[in-house]
């Protein structure tokens, strides 16, 4: 079947399976940022945006998808411009494999839209859905304190959308 | 994976009722789809994708409390009825289901009219006596109890549509807990307690004790509720309550909790849950 929606602020059509989940999709589109950890919506590896909301895409079924706003990393910077979040990860020493990453800068993302300025509790919160199994939480989670920081007293050049 | 031939995304209930009873069985709701995701019936290779048919949102009605089937919990948690609703209760459940993006997918219906044996929410509903509004040719309202009773759910038809469900209004001096226990913040629960009471003046009028996630079904404890009612509160009745429902339950036991750990948790948890429920200092973690 087909499906055609709105990937990174650009709009795409392809051909998936009636059951195919929006995980594959992304990476059959070539965005493989959105990685497969768990396959059953336990890790939040996958996590990417979905019309704004934090969602684990390897359990969101694509043909759902149709006309539908999805962000992924690739949607936030590239190597030679990266986000302000993804620059405070790298910062603060946050990536050790990098393989929850990507989901992890989406909660962040999905996290700083709704509340510029979250304490300790609340990144823990926006982040229960992601699991780093490299080592821990602590250098992730002030790499998002200081990006809230960061985005919060530079409005208007260094936050990007 | 490839049994699933089509998902359909109707636009009136009228016409998701006739896809599914077109679909003679093979044919499930999708709502927030976390589960169908993962593991399909093995009969289904139909989905009728039920987010355009405007089953969405949280409202009071005469003192009680409307939430619409499709809402995710993360809508719940959020929505200002709920949280003015019994202290908030209902948000502090939905807010201890599995995590922030599951909680984003997760549907309140979802959660409560295809129970799996770890589902959170059943258990607050039985306690708070909810209604689930159900739609096929006719609207029917089916209660907590009937819905959750052993062996009752030959009661949900092919073709049935859950629209909304209805927490009734509490009677005046009326308050409600409830606690999931979990080895961690995400896991699967090892005991859900709820607890919906009433008080007259000193004494408790009505009381509702309901455990989640020891069955597969939530089981409202009897012998608790009589211990409890007509009786002042006091820590001595909830110990002698909670002792009561550990001692007429029995758990189910599994690879990781046995049947002895989960009675004991049982009697911790009834008797902190009353605690709060009524007041009185025990701390609660």
């Amino acid at each position: 079947m087909k499906l055609i929606f709105t990937l990174n602020g650009e709009e795409r059509s392809c051909t998936i399976e009636p059951d195919e989940k929006l995980l594959t999709t992304l990476r059959n589109l070539g965005t493989t940022s959105p990685k497969k950890g768990c396959g059953e919506g336990a890790c939040g590896s996958c996590a990417v945006l979905l019309n704004g909301t934090l969602v684990n895409s390897c359990i969101t079924f694509a043909a759902t998808c149709s006309g539908a706003h999805v962000t992924t990393v690739e949607g936030l910077g590239h190597p030679n411009d990266p986000h302000p979040i993804q620059e405070e990860f790298v910062k603060a020493g946050a990536v050790q494999c990098g393989f929850c990453t990507p989901g992890m800068i989406m909660a962040t993302k999905a996290l700083l839209d709704s509340n510029p300025d979250p304490d300790r509790s609340q990144i823990m919160s926006a982040l229960d859905g992601n699991r780093c199994r490299c080592t821990g939480y602590v250098k992730i989670f002030e790499a998002v304190g200081n990006a809230a920081k960061r985005l919060s007293t530079s409005k208007g050049d260094g936050g990007k959308p | 994976m490839g049994r699933i031939q089509s998902i359909l995304r109707p636009e009136t209930i009228a016409e998701a009722v006739q896809l599914l009873r077109q679909g003679n069985g093979r044919a499930a709701v999708l709502a927030g789809g976390t589960s169908l995701a993962v593991r399909s019936p093995a009969n289904v290779d139909t989905l009728v994708d039920i987010s355009a048919l405007g089953l969405h949102g949280v409202a009071g009605f005469d003192g009680g409390l409307s939430i619409k089937a499709r809402t995710p919990l993360a809508h719940v948690a959020a929505s200002a009825a709920a949280q003015q609703f019994l202290d908030g209760v209902i948000p502090t459940a939905c807010n201890r289901v599995a995590s922030t993006p599951l909680r984003n997918m997760i549907t309140f219906g979802g959660n409560l009219f295809q129970p799996l044996p770890w589902s959170d929410l059943p258990a607050l509903m039985l306690a708070l006596n909810a209604d689930f509004v159900v739609t096929q040719e006719q609207t029917r309202t089916i209660s907590a109890d009937t819905l959750y009773a052993p062996g009752a759910r030959s009661i949900v038809k092919p073709g049935d549509i859950l629209t909304e469900v209805r927490i009734p209004a509490p009677p005046p001096d009326s308050r409600a807990v409830f606690h999931k226990v979990s080895r961690t913040g995400f896991d699967y629960a090892t005991l859900d307690v709820a607890v919906a009471a009433t008080m007259a003046g000193s004494t408790i009028a009505a009381c509702r004790v309901v455990l989640g996630c020891v069955r597969t079904l939530p089981i409202r404890v009897a012998a608790a509720e009589e211990e409890l009612i007509g009786k002042s509160p006091s820590p001595q009745l909830f110990a002698s309550a909670a002792a009561k429902a550990a001692g007429s339950i029995e758990p189910a036991h599994d690879f990781r909790f046995s049947q002895e750990y989960r009675r004991h948790l049982i009697k911790v948890w009834v008797r902190r849950a009353l605690h709060e429920t009524f007041g009185t200092s025990e701390a609660i973690r």
